[in-house]
């Protein structure tokens, strides 16, 4: 169980995250919100990356490290002039390392070329192989379906929903709402840094509505000023 | 961030040179296409220093990496480099051509890897003439010492490396020193780096290092300049992910990082200095003082990078500093210099990767 507490970010006078408290069961959890809701920022504050960020986070009754979490950014980038079998090394002493070498028969990354000559959808798949390397109990997902074609987000769905079966608890921000629907026990709406409303798996009729009723109707707004 | 249409994004050092044409009122390929106008057309005397942009920037970095002092400091060991090659080229005139011909060579290496070419070629008027410039100053101190010798002709010869700017560019996406890269721990992926931008021209002057070994001063200078690169590809920053894969906390990340640079630095020195030592026997202080201060060097370049670390930075402004340690630690007895300027980074280096490390404690 991911237990979260009086998660707090700030810059300046800003607020951008203000959770009180929040549990996440083992499974899938969507999170869904539009630009600059705070969804990049509250997965890096839950990996420690936030340094603006104060929490209290706890995974089974202890506190939650980099020794049970992993992570994918939502910009990828590497050290130039490696190779991705040479990048994918580093991870490998993570329990996952087998797996991840089966995976790639599907997910048909050139592990032996420059990592330099990828393209955005190799890249964002090189890190979530790395991430998946690590094997651990919560796996923090960044926009992973940004730059992957039809087929890779096929198999990144089955390899999440896998993932749950093994009670791992996997976070996943996105905008594409399709992929979430199919592959999250959970969705949380993320809005102006706060989880506002949560849809359970099967019951997210709701989503789309209370995702856009805010913007909707500022827009209605704006045009009616319009000529 | 965006980008005028058909020329892609635009990038941060894009927008440094742009903001820097229109401080000098001058105006950039990409905003009227077919016609450059410099500022030479606004002036009663027809002059552009559209040549001269990218020496401007070189200062300017320069000036923002350094205090005052250290500009003094680094024209003081500029001064001294030439004096160096002065009573080197005195002692052994007959390799002077092989001097100038390594000059040739270093620029010629240098125009085929640096990464801004296709951004100036598209962005900088001029841009040709502004990177021949830059050459030009470049081998400036080797002129400089030729001239001091008296070898008219050669330095004569060396102002032909300001054509290398118009020189065609070879890139390869291919994986380089494939065999050799196995050699490197997983947890060294500079190294790798490092391989894949000179091989095979590092594994040349090595071996032309251990070949002339008879030789008493050329295997250093060769060594020397493997040592250098090396240290500069100590200058690119990994990501965070990476960082947070290599170790559990800052002080065994650089431990990691600084054993290993030294046991393959030390393992690229030894051979080839040995070799020497069994030729010149006299010389086995210098031997050992040129080994010691190649391996502080490098040393120094891993923790002065973690010093100053930032998730996929590149740390040009490294390059200075890395300088004035390669110039104290070629001289015999001096690489005691680079040792403290690396005990005082040590420290900082320790406290910006714990932050890094542990930027936000649950």
């Amino acid at each position: 169980m991911l237990t979260i507490t009086d998660l707090r970010c700030a810059y300046g006078e800003r607020t951008v995250l203000d959770i009180p408290t929040c549990t996440m069961a083992p499974g899938v959890h969507g999170i869904v919100g539009l630009n600059g809701a705070g969804k990049s920022t509250l997965l890096n504050a839950l990996f420690g990356f936030g340094r603006n960020a104060k929490a209290r986070v706890e995974w089974n009754g202890t506190t939650m490290g980099h020794s049970n979490t992993a992570f994918q950014e939502s910009e990828n980038y590497f050290h130039p002039g490696i190779t991705g079998r040479e990048y994918l090394e580093l991870f490998m002493s993570g329990t996952g390392a087998k797996d991840v070498q089966l995976l790639n028969d599907l997910l048909m990354v050139p592990l032996d070329t420059l990592i330099s000559t990828y393209s955005t959808g190799m890249k964002r798949k090189l890190a979530l192989l790395g991430a998946l390397c690590l094997d651990r109990e919560v796996l923090l997902l960044d926009e992973p379906m940004n730059g992957l074609d039809l087929a890779s987000v096929r198999v990144l769905e089955a390899v999440i929903k896998r993932l749950a079966e093994r009670g791992r608890t996997v976070l996943i921000t996105s905008h594409v709402l399709g992929p979430l629907i199919t592959v999250c026990d959970r969705i949380h709406l993320l809005q102006h840094g706060r989880f506002t409303r949560t849809f359970e798996r099967g019951a997210t009729e709701g989503l789309e509505q209370a995702l856009f009723a805010e913007l909707d109707e500022h827009t209605r707004e704006v045009i009616g000023k319009m000529g | 961030m965006t980008g005028v249409n058909g020329t892609g994004p635009v990038s941060p050092c894009a927008i440094c040179v742009r903001d820097f044409c229109r401080s000098n009122r001058m105006t950039l390929a990409t905003e009227h296409p077919t016609q450059i106008v410099p500022i030479a057309q606004l002036w009663p005397v027809r002059f552009s220093i559209a040549p001269f942009i990218l020496l401007r920037l070189r200062w300017l970095q320069l000036r923002r990496a350094f205090p005052p002092y250290g500009l003094v400091i680094l024209a003081l060991a500029v001064v001294t480099a030439i004096w160096l090659l002065h009573l080197v080229m005195l002692q052994y005139h007959r390799a002077v051509p092989s001097f100038a011909g390594g000059a040739l060579l270093i620029v010629w290496g240098l125009h085929q890897r640096r990464d801004d070419l296709h951004f100036l070629l598209r962005h900088v008027p001029q841009a040709r003439q502004a990177i021949a410039m830059e050459y030009g100053v470049l081998v400036l101190p080797m002129l400089v010492g030729l001239l001091s010798v008296r070898a008219w002709a050669v330095a004569g010869m060396l102002p032909l490396v300001c054509l290398a700017a118009w020189l065609p560019v070879f890139r390869s996406g291919s994986v380089r020193g494939a065999w050799l890269r196995r050699w490197v721990p997983v947890r060294l992926f500079e190294w790798r780096a490092f391989l894949q931008n000179t091989h095979p021209i590092s594994l040349l002057l090595w071996v032309l290092a251990f070949a002339f070994c008879w030789l008493p001063v050329l295997p250093l200078f060769l060594l020397g300049i493997v040592a250098l690169t090396a240290t500069s590809s100590q200058e690119q920053c990994e990501p965070r992910v990476m960082l947070l894969a290599t170790a559990t906390d800052g002080r065994s990340l650089l431990l990691t990082k600084v054993r290993g640079a030294v046991v393959l630095i030390g393992g690229l020195m030894l051979p080839a200095l040995t070799a020497a030592t069994l030729f010149q026997r006299g010389w086995w202080w210098v031997h050992v003082g040129f080994g010691l201060g190649m391996v502080v060097m490098t040393a120094y370049a891993v923790v002065l990078k973690y010093a100053n670390y930032h998730p996929g930075a590149r740390l040009d402004a490294n390059g200075p500093n890395l300088t004035i340690a390669a110039l104290f630690a070629i001289l015999p007895g001096l690489s005691l210099v680079p040792l403290v300027m690396l005990l005082t980074e040590w420290p900082k280096a320790r406290a910006n990767l714990n932050a890094w490390f542990h930027a936000h404690h649950h």
